[in-house]
């Protein structure tokens, strides 16, 4: 009986623990993309103040390529968009992944409770 | 809050305290960085070339020229350059300074809570110290258990009480009912007593002069003795006030036997000033029984407050006064007024015919009307004179009675 008890724990918690990576993988995606789009939302800004006919340059690699402002804006918008979009999946996923730490958090307590429980009978009968 | 976790909870506190501060340093390096470039954008622009030492590596350099002095990339983030000439490069770079303080705002203010938040903390670790923390264990089942034995417990008191307070009920009545028998048997006792003092006393003094005293008491058998004697005793003494005293110790004694005794005393008063001054002394001495005032029934406090009067302010008799000619008359004695006044036993006595008439009395004892019956003319008054007027008439003519009345009034 202790036994069984014993592996359910050591499952529960095996999952638990792979559900909290998980979690952590995500909340620092979040984290970053977080960064990036306040980044491209200044270059938004810079850009905008910049008057037509001004050069505008992007890094590719070693090579600084010239770019139109026009459409350098838009890619900088593009980019903005694309980035919101990511940042609401992830937080989607990051809810869903914490709902289920909880639940298998709330398993793995049930399963210790009853450990424990089975260990103070084996003592008392013992 | 146990000290070991107030002392992780500091020590949880100074770590995100230092790492605020060291990211406020780097801050403040950034902020000096862009203050020095903006004065380098400004002085760029004076010369149309500078002659400066190129740096090759960390420590090579070379002797070279800056041309396009005014043109300047600025990379704007995300790997986007912006070409612009040294002042709009300098306005940037205003921006950015502003940015930089933003940011180092946020962090002091991160700063000024955490600081906050450890002072409390230390508070609660020297408050621990003094303080000792109560804590209740809560367990519901045993909550639910408790309070059933709680519920049977109070229905079992409540039952007890009740049960309690009917036995006492009975109780009280048992008492009330043996208490009555008592005081019945102490009525016949007292009656047959006060007939016997009251043969004693049968030698002419009239009752305002007398000074006699009389316990009541309901007691049993074996405290009537002693009472017996105390009664004795006091009615000896010549001041009430002594009387009292010496029956509140007696009665006081006997009072705190288990058996509970009710002391009355009476006392006949010389006159209404002594009545009163004795009064409040009794109201004084006896407040432990019942208060030692004389007043039984109302006939006592005519007694005590116009008892003193002299024979003439007494009532009149409601009785007839007797007629010598009468053949059924008991007494001897002519037609002298009867003076009936209230004795001091409930039953109304007439003393003239109760001082001459002594061998009637042993006859009438028994009764309760110790008097003598006299019976009169029906047409005699109390009136001396006008038990005379009458009697001429009669040998001289027969009159119907009711018309002799008449012409006695019409003569009147």
């Amino acid at each position: 009986m202790a036994e069984g008890l014993q592996k359910r724990l050591q499952g529960e918690l095996e999952k638990y623990q792979a559900v909290q990576k998980d979690y952590q993988k995500y909340v620092s995606a979040r984290q970053q993309l977080d960064a990036q789009l306040n980044e491209n939302s200044l270059v938004k800004e810079e850009l905008d103040r910049l008057s037509d006919g001004s050069n505008v340059y992007k890094m590719i690699g070693p090579v600084l390529v010239k770019q139109d402002l026009g459409e350098a804006k838009q890619t900088v918008q593009k980019r903005i968009d694309y980035i919101s979009g990511e940042i609401k999946r992830h937080e989607n996923t990051i809810k869903d992944l914490e709902k289920k730490q909880e639940t298998h958090r709330d398993n793995l307590n049930k399963i210790q409770h009853q450990f424990q429980q089975a260990q103070v009978k084996a003592a008392a009968r013992a | 809050m146990e000290p070991a976790h107030v002392a992780r909870l500091e020590a949880e506190l100074e770590k995100a305290v230092q790492k605020i501060q060291e990211k406020v340093k780097q801050w403040n390096k950034y902020r000096d960085d862009y203050v020095a470039l903006k004065e380098r954008l400004t002085t760029l622009p004076d010369k149309v070339t500078h002659d400066i030492m190129v740096p090759f590596t960390s420590v090579a350099f070379m002797p070279g020229q800056l041309v396009h002095t005014n043109e300047i990339l600025v990379l704007l983030g995300d790997n986007w350059f912006a070409e612009r000439s040294a002042k709009e490069a300098s306005e940037i770079v205003d921006r950015r300074i502003a940015a930089v303080d933003k940011s180092l705002g946020d962090f002091s203010e991160e700063l000024k809570l955490l600081e906050s938040r450890r002072h409390f903390t230390r508070d609660v670790a020297q408050e621990s110290l003094d303080h000792r923390e109560i804590r209740e264990v809560y367990d519901e089942e045993e909550e639910k258990k408790w309070k059933e034995e709680h519920r049977k417990n109070v229905r079992r008191y409540h039952q007890q009480k009740r049960e309690a307070a009917a036995k006492q009920e009975d109780q009280v009545n048992e008492d009330l009912w043996r208490r009555l028998d008592e005081l019945e048997m102490q009525e016949a006792r007292n009656n047959e007593m006060y007939r016997l003092s009251d043969d004693e006393d049968g030698d002419g003094k009239p009752p305002e002069s007398r000074t006699k005293s009389r316990l009541i008491k309901w007691e049993d058998e074996e405290k009537l003795q002693l009472a017996g004697s105390t009664s004795e005793g006091s009615s000896s003494a010549a001041d009430t006030n002594e009387e009292t005293e010496s029956d509140d110790e007696a009665s006081e004694a006997q009072s705190n036997s288990p058996r509970k005794t009710i002391f009355f005393k009476h006392t006949e008063k010389v006159d209404t000033v002594h009545s009163t001054t004795s009064n409040s002394s009794q109201e004084e001495n006896g407040d432990a029984q019942k208060p030692k005032s004389k007043i039984n029934s109302p006939r006592d406090i005519y007694l005590q407050f116009a008892a003193s009067s002299s024979p003439l302010d007494q009532p009149k008799s409601i009785l007839k006064a007797s007629n010598p000619g009468h053949p059924t008359d008991y007494t001897s004695q002519g037609r002298s007024q009867t003076i009936c006044s209230p004795g001091p036993v409930s039953d109304v006595t007439c003393q003239d015919v109760e001082t001459q008439n002594p061998a009637l009395k042993p006859a009438n004892t028994p009764q309760a009307f110790t008097g003598s019956v006299i019976e009169r003319s029906s047409l005699s008054t109390s009136n001396t004179t006008e038990v005379q007027d009458p009697t001429p008439l009669q040998p001289q003519k027969r009159v119907s009675k009711f018309k002799a009345q008449r012409l006695q009034q019409e003569k009147r």
